[in-house]
Protein backbone atom coordinates (compact mmCIF):
# COMPACT_ATOMS: atom_id res chain seq x y z
CA UNK A 1 0.00 0.00 0.00
CA UNK A 2 2.90 2.25 0.47
CA UNK A 3 3.94 1.62 -2.51
CA UNK A 4 1.08 2.47 -4.32
CA UNK A 5 0.59 6.02 -2.55
CA UNK A 6 4.50 6.75 -3.10
CA UNK A 7 3.83 5.85 -7.16
CA UNK A 8 0.94 8.27 -7.17
CA UNK A 9 2.51 10.86 -5.28
CA UNK A 10 5.56 10.75 -8.29
CA UNK A 11 2.74 10.70 -10.83
CA UNK A 12 1.38 13.48 -9.35
CA UNK A 13 4.42 15.58 -8.85
CA UNK A 14 6.26 14.81 -11.95
CA UNK A 15 2.67 15.48 -13.99
CA UNK A 16 2.77 19.43 -12.08
CA UNK A 17 6.42 19.87 -13.02
CA UNK A 18 5.72 18.66 -16.52
CA UNK A 19 2.69 20.97 -16.66
CA UNK A 20 4.30 24.03 -14.30
CA UNK A 21 8.08 24.48 -15.33
CA UNK A 22 9.17 26.71 -18.23
CA UNK A 23 12.40 25.19 -18.62
CA UNK A 24 12.72 22.54 -21.09
CA UNK A 25 15.39 20.61 -18.81
CA UNK A 26 12.90 20.67 -15.69
CA UNK A 27 10.15 19.42 -17.57
CA UNK A 28 12.51 16.41 -18.64
CA UNK A 29 13.25 15.77 -15.27
CA UNK A 30 9.45 15.66 -14.17
CA UNK A 31 8.41 13.51 -16.92
CA UNK A 32 10.98 11.35 -15.17
CA UNK A 33 9.70 11.69 -12.01
CA UNK A 34 6.11 10.93 -13.33
CA UNK A 35 6.68 7.83 -15.52
CA UNK A 36 8.81 6.53 -12.23
CA UNK A 37 5.73 7.15 -10.76
CA UNK A 38 3.71 5.02 -13.29
CA UNK A 39 6.41 2.08 -13.35
CA UNK A 40 5.92 1.78 -9.34
CA UNK A 41 2.32 1.68 -9.34
CA UNK A 42 2.57 -1.15 -11.87
CA UNK A 43 5.06 -3.26 -9.94
CA UNK A 44 3.21 -2.62 -6.56
CA UNK A 45 -0.10 -3.04 -7.56
CA UNK A 46 0.53 -6.50 -9.22
CA UNK A 47 3.06 -7.98 -6.11
CA UNK A 48 0.60 -11.14 -4.68
CA UNK A 49 2.20 -12.07 -1.32
CA UNK A 50 5.72 -10.62 -2.19
CA UNK A 51 6.09 -12.61 -5.42
CA UNK A 52 6.17 -9.92 -8.13
CA UNK A 53 4.67 -10.66 -11.19
CA UNK A 54 7.07 -11.88 -13.89
CA UNK A 55 5.06 -10.64 -17.28
CA UNK A 56 4.95 -7.21 -15.01
CA UNK A 57 8.65 -7.13 -14.74
CA UNK A 58 8.89 -7.49 -18.59
CA UNK A 59 6.62 -4.84 -18.99
CA UNK A 60 8.30 -2.15 -17.13
CA UNK A 61 11.66 -2.99 -18.69
CA UNK A 62 10.44 -2.43 -22.20
CA UNK A 63 9.02 0.86 -20.88
CA UNK A 64 12.13 1.71 -18.71
CA UNK A 65 13.77 1.20 -22.18
CA UNK A 66 11.63 3.11 -24.50
CA UNK A 67 11.48 6.16 -21.44
CA UNK A 68 15.13 5.98 -21.61
CA UNK A 69 15.37 6.35 -25.85
CA UNK A 70 12.99 8.85 -24.91
CA UNK A 71 14.58 10.93 -22.91
CA UNK A 72 17.99 10.85 -24.79
CA UNK A 73 16.35 12.07 -27.37
CA UNK A 74 14.65 15.03 -25.67
CA UNK A 75 18.30 15.61 -24.44
CA UNK A 76 19.56 16.09 -28.00
CA UNK A 77 16.74 17.87 -28.79
CA UNK A 78 16.56 20.46 -26.37
CA UNK A 79 20.88 20.89 -26.68
CA UNK A 80 19.52 21.76 -30.80
CA UNK A 81 17.13 24.06 -29.78
CA UNK A 82 19.68 26.22 -27.15
CA UNK A 83 22.32 26.22 -29.80
CA UNK A 84 19.97 27.33 -32.57
CA UNK A 85 18.36 30.18 -29.92
CA UNK A 86 21.98 31.29 -29.08
CA UNK A 87 23.14 31.43 -32.87
CA UNK A 88 19.95 33.46 -33.66
CA UNK A 89 20.38 36.01 -30.80
CA UNK A 90 24.01 36.25 -32.06
CA UNK A 91 22.89 37.57 -35.51
CA UNK A 92 20.77 39.95 -34.42
CA UNK B 1 0.23 -16.80 -47.51
CA UNK B 2 -1.71 -14.20 -45.53
CA UNK B 3 -1.03 -15.43 -41.90
CA UNK B 4 3.26 -14.34 -42.82
CA UNK B 5 1.81 -11.21 -44.14
CA UNK B 6 1.64 -9.61 -40.46
CA UNK B 7 5.61 -10.57 -39.66
CA UNK B 8 6.23 -9.31 -43.37
CA UNK B 9 4.61 -5.86 -42.17
CA UNK B 10 7.22 -5.11 -39.56
CA UNK B 11 10.62 -6.31 -40.55
CA UNK B 12 9.91 -4.70 -43.71
CA UNK B 13 9.56 -0.99 -42.58
CA UNK B 14 12.19 -2.26 -39.28
CA UNK B 15 14.57 -3.40 -42.51
CA UNK B 16 14.59 -0.87 -44.33
CA UNK B 17 14.62 2.33 -41.76
CA UNK B 18 17.62 0.75 -40.60
CA UNK B 19 19.49 0.62 -44.43
CA UNK B 20 18.44 3.99 -44.91
CA UNK B 21 19.74 5.34 -42.06
CA UNK B 22 22.72 3.27 -42.64
CA UNK B 23 23.82 4.55 -46.30
CA UNK B 24 22.04 8.01 -45.72
CA UNK B 25 23.40 8.87 -49.63
CA UNK B 26 20.75 6.53 -50.51
CA UNK B 27 18.13 7.24 -48.31
CA UNK B 28 15.37 8.09 -50.99
CA UNK B 29 16.41 5.30 -52.52
CA UNK B 30 15.29 2.55 -49.85
CA UNK B 31 12.32 5.07 -48.78
CA UNK B 32 10.57 5.32 -52.31
CA UNK B 33 11.72 1.29 -52.89
CA UNK B 34 9.95 0.71 -49.01
CA UNK B 35 6.85 2.89 -50.13
CA UNK B 36 6.47 0.86 -52.79
CA UNK B 37 6.67 -2.38 -50.89
CA UNK B 38 5.16 -1.41 -47.82
CA UNK B 39 2.01 -0.46 -50.46
CA UNK B 40 1.57 -3.29 -52.15
CA UNK B 41 1.93 -5.60 -48.82
CA UNK B 42 -0.86 -3.44 -47.06
CA UNK B 43 -2.86 -4.24 -50.69
CA UNK B 44 -2.26 -7.82 -49.70
CA UNK B 45 -3.74 -7.70 -46.37
CA UNK B 46 -6.83 -5.84 -47.64
CA UNK B 47 -7.30 -8.34 -49.86
CA UNK B 48 -6.83 -11.22 -47.20
CA UNK B 49 -8.91 -9.40 -44.99
CA UNK B 50 -11.87 -9.22 -47.78
CA UNK B 51 -11.57 -12.62 -48.74
CA UNK B 52 -10.56 -14.73 -45.87
CA UNK B 53 -12.42 -15.21 -42.22
CA UNK B 54 -10.94 -13.61 -39.11
CA UNK B 55 -7.85 -14.22 -37.83
CA UNK B 56 -4.71 -13.62 -35.67
CA UNK B 57 -1.38 -14.17 -35.65
CA UNK B 58 0.70 -15.15 -32.75
CA UNK B 59 4.33 -14.39 -32.27
CA UNK B 60 6.74 -16.73 -32.04
CA UNK B 61 3.47 -19.24 -31.73
CA UNK B 62 3.08 -18.38 -27.81
CA UNK B 63 -0.85 -17.61 -27.53
CA UNK B 64 -2.39 -14.93 -25.09
CA UNK B 65 -1.44 -14.25 -22.31
CA UNK B 66 2.15 -14.40 -22.71
CA UNK B 67 2.11 -14.03 -26.59
CA UNK B 68 1.50 -10.97 -28.29
CA UNK B 69 -1.50 -11.52 -31.18
CA UNK B 70 -1.70 -9.49 -33.96
CA UNK B 71 -5.40 -9.53 -35.47
CA UNK B 72 -6.19 -7.50 -38.97
CA UNK B 73 -9.94 -6.04 -38.44
CA UNK B 74 -11.12 -4.71 -41.90
CA UNK B 75 -11.26 -0.75 -40.76
CA UNK B 76 -7.66 -0.64 -39.12
CA UNK B 77 -6.62 -2.42 -42.37
CA UNK B 78 -8.56 0.30 -44.25
CA UNK B 79 -6.56 3.09 -42.78
CA UNK B 80 -3.18 1.44 -43.32
CA UNK B 81 -3.80 0.71 -47.07
CA UNK B 82 -4.74 4.93 -47.29
CA UNK B 83 -1.83 5.33 -44.97
CA UNK B 84 0.19 3.60 -47.22
CA UNK B 85 -0.54 5.05 -50.51
CA UNK B 86 -0.57 8.24 -48.27
CA UNK B 87 2.87 7.79 -47.81
CA UNK B 88 3.88 6.71 -50.91
CA UNK B 89 3.16 9.93 -52.37
CA UNK B 90 4.72 11.94 -49.74
CA UNK B 91 8.53 10.01 -50.39
CA UNK B 92 8.15 10.44 -53.60
CA UNK B 93 7.30 14.05 -53.16
CA UNK B 94 10.18 14.42 -50.88
CA UNK B 95 12.69 13.05 -53.22
CA UNK B 96 12.58 16.57 -54.94
CA UNK B 97 11.22 18.85 -52.51
CA UNK B 98 14.03 18.37 -49.43
CA UNK B 99 17.62 19.09 -49.15
CA UNK B 100 19.63 16.12 -49.08
CA UNK B 101 20.56 16.64 -45.40
CA UNK B 102 17.33 16.36 -44.05
CA UNK B 103 16.57 13.68 -47.01
CA UNK B 104 18.31 11.58 -45.13
CA UNK B 105 16.79 11.66 -41.76
CA UNK B 106 13.39 12.34 -43.35
CA UNK B 107 13.26 8.31 -44.96
CA UNK B 108 14.39 6.58 -41.99
CA UNK B 109 12.03 8.37 -39.58
CA UNK B 110 9.04 7.87 -41.91
CA UNK B 111 10.38 4.63 -42.37
CA UNK B 112 9.84 4.14 -38.66
CA UNK B 113 6.76 5.58 -38.35
CA UNK B 114 5.11 3.18 -40.68
CA UNK B 115 5.90 0.60 -38.51
CA UNK B 116 4.66 2.07 -35.05
CA UNK B 117 1.63 2.73 -37.78
CA UNK B 118 1.36 -1.14 -38.31
CA UNK B 119 1.63 -1.56 -34.67
CA UNK B 120 -1.43 0.35 -33.71
CA UNK B 121 -3.96 -0.65 -36.38
CA UNK B 122 -3.05 -4.58 -36.15
CA UNK B 123 -1.98 -5.12 -32.64
CA UNK B 124 -4.67 -6.23 -30.13
CA UNK B 125 -2.59 -6.22 -27.24
CA UNK B 126 -2.86 -2.76 -25.65
CA UNK B 127 0.66 -2.80 -23.99
CA UNK B 128 2.08 -3.40 -27.33
CA UNK B 129 0.21 -0.42 -28.28
CA UNK B 130 1.34 1.70 -25.96
CA UNK B 131 5.06 0.60 -27.86
CA UNK B 132 3.77 1.65 -31.01
CA UNK B 133 2.01 5.02 -29.44
CA UNK B 134 6.01 5.95 -28.45
CA UNK B 135 7.19 4.60 -31.26
CA UNK B 136 4.84 6.94 -33.65
CA UNK B 137 5.79 9.72 -31.08
CA UNK B 138 9.30 9.98 -31.26
CA UNK B 139 9.12 9.28 -34.91
CA UNK B 140 7.07 12.21 -35.40
CA UNK B 141 8.77 14.87 -33.05
CA UNK B 142 11.89 14.13 -34.79
CA UNK B 143 10.27 14.44 -38.05
CA UNK B 144 9.00 17.93 -37.49
CA UNK B 145 12.20 19.12 -35.64
CA UNK B 146 13.85 18.42 -39.70
CA UNK B 147 13.49 22.24 -40.27
CA UNK B 148 16.28 23.32 -37.70
CA UNK B 149 14.85 26.87 -36.95
CA UNK B 150 14.78 27.96 -33.20
CA UNK B 151 10.69 28.34 -33.95
CA UNK B 152 10.37 25.17 -35.23
CA UNK B 153 12.98 22.98 -32.48
CA UNK B 154 10.69 24.58 -29.78
CA UNK B 155 7.62 23.59 -30.95
CA UNK B 156 8.95 20.23 -31.52
CA UNK B 157 9.81 20.24 -27.71
CA UNK B 158 6.07 21.16 -27.26
CA UNK B 159 5.03 18.26 -28.68
CA UNK B 160 7.56 16.05 -27.56
CA UNK B 161 6.48 16.64 -24.23
CA UNK B 162 2.81 16.51 -24.91
CA UNK B 163 3.12 13.29 -26.52
CA UNK B 164 4.95 12.02 -23.85
CA UNK B 165 3.00 12.66 -21.17
CA UNK B 166 0.44 11.34 -23.33
CA UNK B 167 1.96 7.96 -23.48
CA UNK B 168 2.44 8.01 -19.66
CA UNK B 169 -1.42 8.79 -19.37
CA UNK B 170 -2.25 6.06 -21.58
CA UNK B 171 0.11 3.55 -19.78
CA UNK B 172 -1.58 4.41 -16.38
CA UNK B 173 -4.77 2.88 -18.20
CA UNK B 174 -2.61 -0.29 -19.36
CA UNK B 175 -1.29 -0.67 -15.60
CA UNK B 176 -5.31 -0.49 -14.46
CA UNK B 177 -6.88 -2.88 -16.18
CA UNK B 178 -3.81 -5.14 -16.12
CA UNK B 179 -4.13 -4.84 -12.38
CA UNK B 180 -7.61 -5.23 -12.21
CA UNK B 181 -7.97 -8.10 -14.73
CA UNK B 182 -5.09 -9.69 -15.33
CA UNK B 183 -5.34 -9.35 -19.25
CA UNK B 184 -3.74 -7.12 -21.91
CA UNK B 185 -5.05 -9.03 -25.01
CA UNK B 186 -8.41 -7.10 -26.12
CA UNK B 187 -10.68 -9.81 -27.38
CA UNK B 188 -9.54 -12.01 -24.19
CA UNK B 189 -10.42 -8.52 -22.36
CA UNK B 190 -13.63 -7.99 -24.01
CA UNK B 191 -15.79 -10.91 -22.30
CA UNK B 192 -14.47 -10.44 -18.86
CA UNK B 193 -14.52 -6.53 -18.80
CA UNK B 194 -17.28 -4.94 -16.17
CA UNK B 195 -18.37 -1.46 -15.78
CA UNK B 196 -16.85 -0.94 -12.32
CA UNK B 197 -14.85 1.99 -11.04
CA UNK B 198 -11.52 0.99 -12.01
CA UNK B 199 -12.20 0.17 -15.52
CA UNK B 200 -14.17 3.87 -15.74
CA UNK B 201 -10.64 5.69 -14.19
CA UNK B 202 -8.33 3.55 -16.82
CA UNK B 203 -10.88 4.37 -19.86
CA UNK B 204 -10.54 8.02 -18.33
CA UNK B 205 -6.91 8.01 -18.44
CA UNK B 206 -6.39 6.66 -21.97
CA UNK B 207 -9.26 9.11 -23.05
CA UNK B 208 -7.42 11.98 -21.92
CA UNK B 209 -4.13 10.57 -23.96
CA UNK B 210 -5.93 10.13 -26.87
CA UNK B 211 -7.76 13.61 -27.14
CA UNK B 212 -3.87 14.83 -26.65
CA UNK B 213 -2.01 13.06 -28.89
CA UNK B 214 -4.81 13.43 -31.32
CA UNK B 215 -4.92 17.74 -30.68
CA UNK B 216 -8.56 17.44 -29.76
CA UNK B 217 -9.36 20.85 -28.94
CA UNK B 218 -8.62 22.29 -25.71
CA UNK B 219 -5.73 19.61 -25.79
CA UNK B 220 -4.71 21.12 -29.58
CA UNK B 221 -2.11 24.06 -28.47
CA UNK B 222 0.86 22.09 -29.55
CA UNK B 223 -0.59 20.91 -33.12
CA UNK B 224 -0.75 24.34 -35.13
CA UNK B 225 3.28 25.51 -34.46
CA UNK B 226 5.00 21.99 -35.01
CA UNK B 227 2.53 21.46 -38.20
CA UNK B 228 2.80 24.54 -39.84
CA UNK B 229 6.80 24.88 -39.04
CA UNK B 230 7.51 21.01 -40.24
CA UNK B 231 9.07 20.72 -43.76
CA UNK B 232 6.31 20.28 -46.36
CA UNK B 233 6.52 16.18 -46.75
CA UNK B 234 6.67 16.10 -42.85
CA UNK B 235 3.48 18.23 -42.41
CA UNK B 236 1.62 16.17 -44.63
CA UNK B 237 2.52 12.95 -43.37
CA UNK B 238 1.45 14.32 -39.27
CA UNK B 239 -1.52 15.87 -40.25
CA UNK B 240 -2.64 12.93 -42.76
CA UNK B 241 -1.31 9.92 -40.75
CA UNK B 242 -0.02 10.44 -37.30
CA UNK B 243 -3.39 11.64 -35.31
CA UNK B 244 -5.50 9.42 -37.06
CA UNK B 245 -4.00 6.25 -35.37
CA UNK B 246 -4.57 7.53 -31.89
CA UNK B 247 -8.41 8.77 -33.44
CA UNK B 248 -8.71 5.18 -34.16
CA UNK B 249 -7.62 3.65 -31.39
CA UNK B 250 -10.25 5.94 -29.16
CA UNK B 251 -12.93 4.79 -31.60
CA UNK B 252 -12.16 1.01 -31.36
CA UNK B 253 -11.65 1.34 -27.36
CA UNK B 254 -15.02 3.11 -27.00
CA UNK B 255 -17.11 0.57 -29.48
CA UNK B 256 -15.34 -2.67 -28.37
CA UNK B 257 -14.16 -2.44 -24.76
CA UNK B 258 -15.80 0.36 -22.94
CA UNK B 259 -19.16 -0.03 -24.35
CA UNK B 260 -20.98 1.86 -21.32
CA UNK B 261 -19.81 5.20 -21.08
CA UNK B 262 -22.59 7.13 -22.30
CA UNK B 263 -22.45 10.61 -20.60
CA UNK B 264 -18.77 10.61 -21.17
CA UNK B 265 -19.08 9.87 -25.30
CA UNK B 266 -21.70 13.03 -25.11
CA UNK B 267 -19.10 15.07 -23.64
CA UNK B 268 -16.69 13.52 -26.46
CA UNK B 269 -19.24 15.34 -29.34
CA UNK B 270 -19.59 18.39 -27.56
CA UNK B 271 -15.47 18.23 -27.78
CA UNK B 272 -15.37 17.85 -31.26
CA UNK B 273 -17.91 20.77 -32.01
CA UNK B 274 -15.97 23.04 -29.67
CA UNK B 275 -12.72 21.75 -32.15
CA UNK B 276 -14.75 21.92 -35.54
CA UNK B 277 -15.32 26.37 -34.29
CA UNK B 278 -12.55 26.62 -32.83
CA UNK B 279 -10.32 25.19 -35.21
CA UNK B 280 -12.11 27.18 -38.49
CA UNK B 281 -12.30 31.12 -36.71
CA UNK B 282 -8.22 30.18 -35.89
CA UNK B 283 -8.01 29.36 -39.62
CA UNK B 284 -9.54 32.08 -40.80
CA UNK B 285 -7.92 34.68 -38.80
CA UNK B 286 -4.24 33.29 -39.54
CA UNK B 287 -2.22 35.14 -41.87
CA UNK B 288 0.42 32.52 -42.63
CA UNK B 289 -0.49 29.77 -45.08
CA UNK B 290 0.87 26.47 -43.38
CA UNK B 291 -1.01 27.80 -40.10
CA UNK B 292 -4.17 27.64 -42.06
CA UNK B 293 -3.88 24.31 -43.02
CA UNK B 294 -3.32 23.31 -39.84
CA UNK B 295 -5.84 24.97 -37.94
CA UNK B 296 -8.29 23.37 -40.26
CA UNK B 297 -6.66 20.26 -39.23
CA UNK B 298 -7.79 21.03 -35.43
CA UNK B 299 -11.57 21.81 -37.21
CA UNK B 300 -11.37 18.47 -39.33
CA UNK B 301 -10.69 16.16 -36.16
CA UNK B 302 -13.78 17.52 -34.48
CA UNK B 303 -15.74 16.12 -37.30
CA UNK B 304 -14.00 12.36 -36.36
CA UNK B 305 -15.36 13.12 -32.66
CA UNK B 306 -19.01 13.59 -33.65
CA UNK B 307 -19.48 10.04 -33.45
CA UNK B 308 -19.55 9.54 -30.19
CA UNK B 309 -22.77 11.23 -30.02
CA UNK B 310 -24.75 8.97 -32.22
CA UNK B 311 -22.31 5.52 -31.13
CA UNK B 312 -25.25 4.83 -28.43
CA UNK B 313 -28.40 5.19 -31.01
CA UNK B 314 -30.49 2.59 -31.20
CA UNK B 315 -31.54 3.64 -34.70
CA UNK B 316 -28.82 2.67 -36.79
CA UNK B 317 -25.32 3.10 -35.71
CA UNK B 318 -23.90 2.17 -38.59
CA UNK B 319 -25.18 5.18 -40.34
CA UNK B 320 -22.66 7.55 -38.10
CA UNK B 321 -19.90 4.92 -38.31
CA UNK B 322 -19.69 5.61 -42.50
CA UNK B 323 -19.74 8.95 -41.53
CA UNK B 324 -17.05 8.94 -39.01
CA UNK B 325 -14.84 6.49 -41.60
CA UNK B 326 -15.41 8.68 -44.53
CA UNK B 327 -14.64 12.15 -42.74
CA UNK B 328 -11.20 9.95 -42.01
CA UNK B 329 -10.31 8.91 -45.37
CA UNK B 330 -11.19 12.28 -46.60
CA UNK B 331 -9.43 14.13 -44.67
CA UNK B 332 -6.44 11.98 -44.99
CA UNK B 333 -6.61 12.60 -48.88
CA UNK B 334 -7.69 15.89 -48.93
CA UNK B 335 -5.16 17.53 -46.25
CA UNK B 336 -2.23 15.67 -47.57
CA UNK B 337 -2.70 16.87 -50.81
CA UNK B 338 -3.57 20.20 -49.70
CA UNK B 339 0.07 20.29 -48.05
CA UNK B 340 1.86 18.97 -50.99
CA UNK B 341 0.20 21.25 -52.96
CA UNK B 342 0.88 24.62 -50.81
CA UNK B 343 4.43 23.18 -50.25
CA UNK B 344 4.81 23.99 -54.47
CA UNK B 345 2.98 27.79 -54.15
CA UNK B 346 5.27 28.36 -51.20
CA UNK B 347 8.25 27.19 -52.35
CA UNK B 348 7.85 29.35 -55.56
CA UNK B 349 6.57 32.35 -53.46
CA UNK B 350 9.32 31.83 -51.29
CA UNK B 351 6.52 33.18 -48.63
CA UNK B 352 4.02 31.53 -46.81
CA UNK B 353 2.19 35.31 -46.03
CA UNK B 354 -1.11 34.38 -47.54
CA UNK B 355 -1.93 37.99 -48.45
CA UNK B 356 1.63 38.14 -50.69
CA UNK B 357 -0.17 35.13 -52.71
CA UNK B 358 -2.06 36.42 -54.72
CA UNK B 359 -2.59 35.72 -58.46
CA UNK B 360 -0.92 32.46 -58.13
CA UNK B 361 -2.75 30.47 -60.12
CA UNK B 362 -1.49 31.50 -62.92
CA UNK B 363 2.35 30.31 -62.36
CA UNK B 364 1.15 27.14 -60.80
CA UNK B 365 -2.43 26.21 -62.05
CA UNK B 366 -2.17 22.10 -61.28
CA UNK B 367 -1.26 22.84 -57.26
CA UNK B 368 -4.14 25.50 -57.23
CA UNK B 369 -6.45 23.05 -58.51
CA UNK B 370 -5.45 20.31 -56.28
CA UNK B 371 -5.91 22.65 -53.48
CA UNK B 372 -9.58 23.86 -54.64
CA UNK B 373 -10.09 19.49 -55.02
CA UNK B 374 -9.35 19.54 -51.32
CA UNK B 375 -11.06 22.37 -50.23
CA UNK B 376 -14.53 20.46 -52.09
CA UNK B 377 -13.35 17.59 -49.54
CA UNK B 378 -13.18 19.71 -46.96
CA UNK B 379 -15.88 21.72 -47.21
CA UNK B 380 -17.91 18.66 -47.72
CA UNK B 381 -19.52 19.56 -51.65
CA UNK B 382 -20.87 16.63 -53.51
CA UNK B 383 -19.15 14.82 -54.76
CA UNK B 384 -16.62 14.06 -52.86
CA UNK B 385 -15.75 11.99 -49.95
CA UNK B 386 -16.36 15.00 -47.39
CA UNK B 387 -19.82 15.05 -48.61
CA UNK B 388 -20.62 11.64 -48.12
CA UNK B 389 -18.95 11.70 -44.32
CA UNK B 390 -21.61 15.13 -44.00
CA UNK B 391 -24.23 13.39 -45.50
CA UNK B 392 -24.61 10.21 -43.51
CA UNK B 393 -23.83 12.72 -40.43
CA UNK B 394 -26.23 14.64 -41.06
CA UNK B 395 -29.03 11.57 -41.76
CA UNK B 396 -27.98 10.44 -38.24
CA UNK B 397 -28.67 13.63 -36.50
CA UNK B 398 -31.90 14.38 -38.19
CA UNK B 399 -33.41 10.60 -37.56
CA UNK B 400 -32.07 10.63 -33.98
CA UNK B 401 -33.66 14.34 -33.57
CA UNK B 402 -29.88 15.79 -32.08
CA UNK B 403 -31.12 19.66 -33.68
CA UNK B 404 -27.42 20.79 -31.89
CA UNK B 405 -25.29 19.11 -33.50
CA UNK B 406 -26.95 19.54 -36.90
CA UNK B 407 -26.33 23.26 -36.94
CA UNK B 408 -22.95 22.15 -35.82
CA UNK B 409 -22.07 20.11 -38.91
CA UNK B 410 -23.79 22.97 -41.48
CA UNK B 411 -21.85 25.55 -39.75
CA UNK B 412 -19.05 24.08 -39.66
CA UNK B 413 -19.08 23.48 -43.66
CA UNK B 414 -19.76 27.05 -43.73
CA UNK B 415 -16.98 28.54 -41.89
CA UNK B 416 -14.54 26.15 -43.38
CA UNK B 417 -16.26 27.44 -47.11
CA UNK B 418 -15.50 30.63 -45.56
CA UNK B 419 -11.84 30.43 -45.47
CA UNK B 420 -11.10 28.15 -47.86
CA UNK B 421 -13.04 30.05 -50.42
CA UNK B 422 -11.19 32.97 -49.33
CA UNK B 423 -8.05 31.46 -49.96
CA UNK B 424 -9.03 30.48 -53.64
CA UNK B 425 -10.25 33.59 -54.42
CA UNK B 426 -7.35 35.38 -53.62
CA UNK B 427 -4.99 32.77 -55.79
CA UNK B 428 -7.43 33.23 -58.89
CA UNK B 429 -7.16 37.14 -58.55
CA UNK B 430 -4.92 39.23 -60.69
CA UNK B 431 -2.86 37.05 -62.60
CA UNK B 432 1.64 37.66 -61.98
CA UNK B 433 2.93 38.80 -64.68
CA UNK B 434 5.45 35.80 -67.48
CA UNK B 435 8.29 37.14 -65.43
CA UNK B 436 7.33 34.97 -62.32
CA UNK B 437 7.12 32.09 -64.36
CA UNK B 438 11.10 32.03 -64.40
CA UNK B 439 10.81 30.54 -61.20
CA UNK B 440 9.32 27.47 -61.82
CA UNK B 441 11.91 24.51 -61.64
CA UNK B 442 11.51 21.61 -64.00
CA UNK B 443 10.70 19.81 -60.42
CA UNK B 444 7.68 21.57 -59.46
CA UNK B 445 5.82 19.28 -62.06
CA UNK B 446 6.44 16.13 -60.23
CA UNK B 447 5.27 17.69 -57.02
CA UNK B 448 2.06 19.53 -58.66
CA UNK B 449 1.01 16.09 -60.02
CA UNK B 450 1.84 14.13 -56.76
CA UNK B 451 -0.74 16.82 -54.43
CA UNK B 452 -3.16 16.49 -57.19
CA UNK B 453 -3.23 13.18 -57.22
CA UNK B 454 -4.10 12.83 -53.47
CA UNK B 455 -6.58 15.47 -53.77
CA UNK B 456 -8.25 14.04 -56.63
CA UNK B 457 -8.54 11.04 -55.10
CA UNK B 458 -9.96 12.65 -51.70
CA UNK B 459 -12.84 13.97 -54.32
CA UNK B 460 -13.14 11.12 -57.11
CA UNK B 461 -12.99 8.55 -54.50
CA UNK B 462 -16.83 8.88 -53.66
CA UNK B 463 -18.21 7.53 -57.21
CA UNK B 464 -17.06 4.07 -55.50
CA UNK B 465 -18.41 4.79 -51.69
CA UNK B 466 -20.66 2.08 -52.01
CA UNK B 467 -18.50 -0.92 -52.42
CA UNK B 468 -15.91 0.97 -49.45
CA UNK B 469 -19.30 0.99 -47.00
CA UNK B 470 -19.51 -3.20 -48.27
CA UNK B 471 -15.93 -3.67 -48.09
CA UNK B 472 -15.59 -2.15 -44.11
CA UNK B 473 -18.87 -3.78 -43.50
Amino acid sequence: MLFIITGVALFVLGLLGVIVHKEFLRKLISLNVFTSGIFLIFVSTTTREDIADPIVIALVLTGLVVTLGASAFAMMLIRAYAKESIKESDNV
Amino acid sequence: MFNNLIPALIITPALFAILGFLFSKRAAFFGIAFGLIFFSESLLLLYGVATKSPWAYHFGGWQAPLGIAFAPLRFGSSILGVSAFVMLLTFIYARFSLQESQRALFYPLSTFLALGLVVVYLSQDIFTIYVGLEIIGLCAVGLSALQKSPKALHASLVYLFSTLVASGFYLLGVVIIYAKYGLLNISALIPVIQEELPTLVAFGFMVVAFLLKTAVFPLSFWLANAHANAPTPVSALLSALVIKATFYLMYLFAATLFIFEYELSYFLAFLGVGAIFYGGIKAYLSSDLKLLIAYSTISQVGYLLLIFAFIDEHTDPSMAFNAMAFALFSHTLAKSGFFLAAGVVVHIAQTKEISALQGYASITPVSVFAIALSAVSLIGLPPSLGFVSKWYYLQSAYLSESWFFLFAIIGGGILSAAYLFKLLILFLEHPLEEGHLLRREKSHTTLEWTAFTLSFLSVFLAFFSNSIIAFMG
